[in-house]
């Protein structure tokens, strides 16, 4: 053993590295093995609470009921469209789609919209905005005081979800010429409807890009999109 | 016995990872924003440390000098992606989502490589294993008190609960990487003016232990014969 640690055979050497990366590629795919499941189960999760944030009550699972419409647009981005149900009836959807166009690039935002396509409400599933400015834009955060945990603190309604400006803003709109929004929407700066936050222009622009997109596709391909969810009685 | 408990305890304060060694920077600085995030990012480069000063340890007869480096990378690398798995299936999403890139980046801490060629490499099983979970303690440690000073003067709360209820506009200087800096800053002033005072008191001058000089540290001279 002693010669091993002294060697300077090349072709030892090769065969040590060999074998040691070996053993460890060994380990990862038996931990990959082993987190496979709990990871598919935690990417679900993840979709499932942003389903029931936007949805309202539904008794199916709309994270199997789906159905994506390819994006036509530059960006390429496909729209997958979730479908909820009570007792067999469609009785909203959900969009999901990402754009680029962030400030440090990706959001991820997912509508829930009326059957008529009103906008229930939006949340953002997946951002990397700077804290402070392009947060503000995107994130639904419930603050946790002191007094929730040991009692004596006002109670928060936490069926509701945490208010933003700028998301709840949407809020019953449709991308309809009836709305009274403008299309596309766009915010205050470029000479739409929007409201912004100054300082976190670009996030806002890709976030009302983004929730346009998907009320959009639903308004122009309401009729795919409820087949393909298999809506039953609905205008087909 | 004295050495046993000296392994243990040199990594939480004489030879703090973060506050005396200044290694591993990079996370240290990037995710610390609140110490919830401090904390994650400590343990699992603490299960790194463990794991990696553990196997080179053991394997520390039979590496061949020429290349123990790339040998102790693919261990590391090996732990980090396992902790990286882990996570991303057990760990709330926004606390993976927080600390993102920097859990695969654990592989390059100097403070896990550094400790394996300072002191596992040369060392027994059972006093790397203290000096991993020292120094992963020590990390932890710095990790979510810079986190907790940095999140208290953004927002005044703590593992993100607010402890001043009426602090409603965040202060982002310290939540950014420059308060990042000038928190850490303070850290180290008042850890040297700790260590200042006290030698002082002993009638001595304060110098920085010598393990953590640059030329104890031999990973620079890679490419020289050894003997």
């Amino acid at each position: 053993m002693m010669s091993l640690k002294k060697t300077e055979n090349i072709f030892v050497l090769g065969i040590f590295l060999a074998v040691i990366g070996a053993v460890a590629a060994g380990i990862l795919a038996w931990v990959a093995e082993i987190t496979k499941e709990p990871i598919a189960k935690m990417e679900l999760a993840k979709t499932n609470k942003a389903l029931m944030a936007v949805l309202p009550d539904f008794t199916n699972e709309p994270s199997k009921d789906k159905f994506v419409i390819k994006s036509d647009d530059k960006e390429k981005y496909d729209i997958v469209f979730y479908g909820a149900k009570k007792d067999g009836k469609l009785i909203a959807v959900a969009g999901q789609s990402r754009t680029m166009k962030g400030y440090s690039g990706l959001i991820e935002s997912m509508v829930g919209l009326d059957a008529d396509g009103k906008i229930r409400s939006v949340v953002i599933t997946k951002q990397n905005e700077t804290p402070g400015l392009g947060t503000v834009v995107c994130g639904r955060k419930r603050v946790v005081t002191i007094f929730d945990l040991f009692g004596g603190g006002k109670k928060v309604d936490t069926s509701k979800l945490p208010p933003n400006a700028i998301l709840d803003q949407f809020d019953g709109h449709s991308a309809t010429q009836k709305d009274g929004w403008s299309l596309p929407w766009k915010v205050k700066k470029d000479g739409g409807n929007i409201n912004f936050i100054t300082g976190a222009t670009i996030s806002s622009r890709a976030v009302t890009d983004v929730v346009y997109r998907i009320a959009h596709t639903y308004i122009a391909k309401r009729k795919e999109i409820l087949k393909g969810l298999g809506a039953g009685g609905d205008d087909k | 016995m004295k050495s046993v408990v000296y392994e243990f305890t040199k990594g939480l304060w004489k030879e703090n990872p973060v506050i005396v060694l200044l290694l591993g920077m990079c996370p240290t600085l990037a995710v610390t924003s609140n110490a919830t995030n401090g904390l994650g990012m400590g343990l699992a480069t603490m299960f790194v440390l463990l794991g990696s000063n553990i196997v080179i340890s053991l394997m520390r007869n039979i590496v061949p000098q020429k290349i123990r480096i790339p040998c102790y990378i693919v261990v590391i690398a090996t732990f980090v992606t396992v902790v990286e798995l882990f996570m991303k299936a057990y760990a709330p999403p926004t606390l993976y989502n927080a600390l993102g890139i920097f859990i695969p980046l654990i592989v390059v801490n100097c403070i896990v490589l550094g400790r394996a060629e300072a002191f596992a490499s040369k060392n027994t099983v059972f006093m790397s294993f203290l000096d991993g979970f020292g120094m992963g303690l020590g990390f932890t440690l710095s990790l979510v008190a810079l986190g907790g000073v940095r999140e208290f003067l953004t927002s005044g709360s703590l593992f993100e609960v607010k402890i001043i209820t009426c602090w409603t506009t965040e202060f982002m200087l310290t939540n950014g990487a420059p308060g990042a800096f000038i928190v850490l800053g303070f850290f180290i002033a008042i850890m040297n003016g700790l260590n200042i005072r006290k030698a002082k008191k002993n009638g001595e001058i304060y110098v920085p232990p010598a393990a953590l000089d640059c030329r104890h540290c031999h990973i620079c001279d890679l490419g020289k014969v050894e003997d």
